[in-house]
């Protein structure tokens, strides 16, 4: 079996396992709507002001979520043990690790694409348009790569999940700011030369933070 | 005005402190060196 | 022995008066800025605070892959070490920013380019001293702050090369744009020298101090074990 298809083996046993219990995707999905309501009604009534706030309400909206559900993977493996049963087949220790950004990605992209359809519904704003749809894809692609690195990391800390947020949001910050500025530029309806220098960003540090994070991985699940 | 020397308070303050710090450091690891040393110097009393 | 203690004398001799001079300079030698009057003097305190902040962890980041590489637990001393002088003169040069930015821009904060990276820099201080601290064991703290010391670096180009990148009302690259008299620059310059060699100092104390403790509580668990 080649590499992709073990990562994809990997990617599938874990999407089975979440559709199999749910337990997540209703919970997480839950949290992330009731975050767009808070939202909603801290940015008050006044359009203008809406708006100008939605592109950060967004991203903020799905850093809180995509830390919730990053914080899954590993911890539902610590409680059953399957860590070790994991690491004793024949998969080397980066294929699990492709095969969970796969599946964390997944996940979070399903979250945000309902996300920005409540998103739609509730501040009146279209924000389905492709270049957003890009941006998101992308920076998720970012927040999925360190975001799996460290929630494994985090599992096996004493504080657990609490520390994964302390750990993994001030290294992909740029990338959020990025997106952030970016959904501004698509939202005002600006071209592409307003696009592109956050697009770059985010696609210059998701191709670092990926293939550090993909080194350096198995340094977190030796034992 | 005030908010330079307020600055330059608190670096000094800072760095006093850290040395401080380190010295005192220094101090409790020597104490441990020679309460190892009586530790060692009794076990081969012990041992004759 | 004898040898590093006349080493590390004469290094906190070097470093001392280095910083006399320096504070010499900042106090008497240079000349007081025209718009922004004595305030302005903090920028001698503020610029190599922040180039050590970074130079902090740049070191972190040299040490944990050395770590990773050889596992020598000195190298794992030597980046906690970093870490902990990182952060504090990290933390010193977001205060001093904040002490010249209420004179001079009449806020404590804003989220400029420059000032949100500094920020960001703090936190990933932060990160790397957190698993540091709630690691179950000390050789799982050396390995997971090595993690953390090697992928929190990617951020920090961007956060040394944000004033360049971004416009804004930041006193950026004001060397560069000989915004500075001669006597400005020498003096920024003795003042960066000083607090290099004080933290280059500082560096070596701590890093063999933790080297000693560790030594010293591994020889007492020797002694312990065979009574």
């Amino acid at each position: 079996m080649s590499f992709l298809s073990k990562s994809l083996a990997v990617a599938r046993k874990e999407t089975i396992a979440e559709l199999r219990t749910r337990e997540m995707v209703f919970a997480v999905l839950v949290f992330t709507i009731l975050v767009i309501v808070i939202f909603n009604f801290t940015a008050g009534v006044d359009q203008e002001v809406i708006r100008a706030a939605a592109p950060g309400l967004l991203w903020a909206t799905f850093s809180f979520s995509g830390t919730l559900s990053l914080n899954r993977t590993f911890v539902r493996e610590k409680e059953n043990g399957c860590l070790e049963g994991l690491m004793s087949c024949p998969a080397s220790r980066e294929v699990i690790y492709v095969g969970k950004v796969l599946s964390n990605l997944l996940f979070m992209l399903v979250i945000e694409i309902i996300a920005l359809l409540v998103f739609t519904l509730l501040f009146n704003i279209y924000v389905l348009s492709p270049p957003l749809l890009v941006i998101t894809v992308l920076a998720t692609f970012g927040f999925a790569t360190v975001g799996t690195l460290f929630s494994g990391l985090s599992a096996n800390t004493k504080a657990r999940e609490m520390v994964l947020p302390i750990l993994f949001l001030p290294i992909v910050l740029p990338v959020i700011i990025a997106a952030v500025r970016g959904s501004e530029q698509v939202l005002a309806g600006k071209s592409w030369a307003g696009l592109s220098p956050w697009f770059q960003l985010i696609l210059a540090f998701d191709a670092v933070l990926s293939v550090v994070s993909f080194l350096v991985f198995p340094y977190v699940i030796e034992e | 005005m005030e908010y330079f020397l307020t600055a330059t308070a608190i670096i000094w303050a800072v760095v006093f402190g850290y040395v401080l710090f380190i010295i005192g450091r220094q101090r409790k690891l020597r104490q441990e060196i020679e309460s190892l040393k009586q530790l060692v110097a009794e076990k081969q009393k012990n041992t004759r | 022995m004898k040898g590093k203690e006349s080493f590390k004398t004469a290094g906190l001799v070097v470093a001392l008066l280095l910083f006399m001079w320096a504070l010499y300079m900042i106090f008497i030698f240079v000349p007081t800025e025209a718009t922004m009057g004595i305030s302005q003097r903090i920028f001698y305190f503020h610029v190599p605070l922040a180039w050590l902040g970074l130079l902090g962890y740049t070191l972190v980041f040299f040490g944990s892959i050395m770590y990773l590489w050889k596992r020598r637990s000195g190298w794992d001393n030597f980046s906690s070490s970093a870490a902990e002088l990182g952060f504090i003169f990290t933390t010193l040069f977001l205060i001093s920013g904040s002490l010249w930015a209420k004179p001079a821009w009449g806020v404590w904060w804003t989220w400029t380019p420059r000032l949100t990276t500094a920020l960001i820099l703090w936190f990933i201080y932060i990160a790397y001293l957190t698993v540091r601290f709630y690691a179950s064991e000390k050789q799982q703290g050396a390995r997971f702050g090595a993690v953390v010391g090697i992928v929190g670096f990617v951020d920090v180009p961007i956060i040394a090369i944000s004033t360049s990148l971004w416009r804004s009302e930041h006193p950026g690259a004001l060397v560069f744009q000989g915004g500075l008299t001669p006597e400005m620059t020498f003096g920024l310059m003795v003042s960066i020298a000083a607090f290099t060699v004080l933290f280059v100092y500082f560096l070596a104390i701590r890093t063999s101090l933790k080297q000693q403790e560790m030594e010293v509580e591994r020889l007492r668990e020797l002694v312990e074990q065979d009574q």
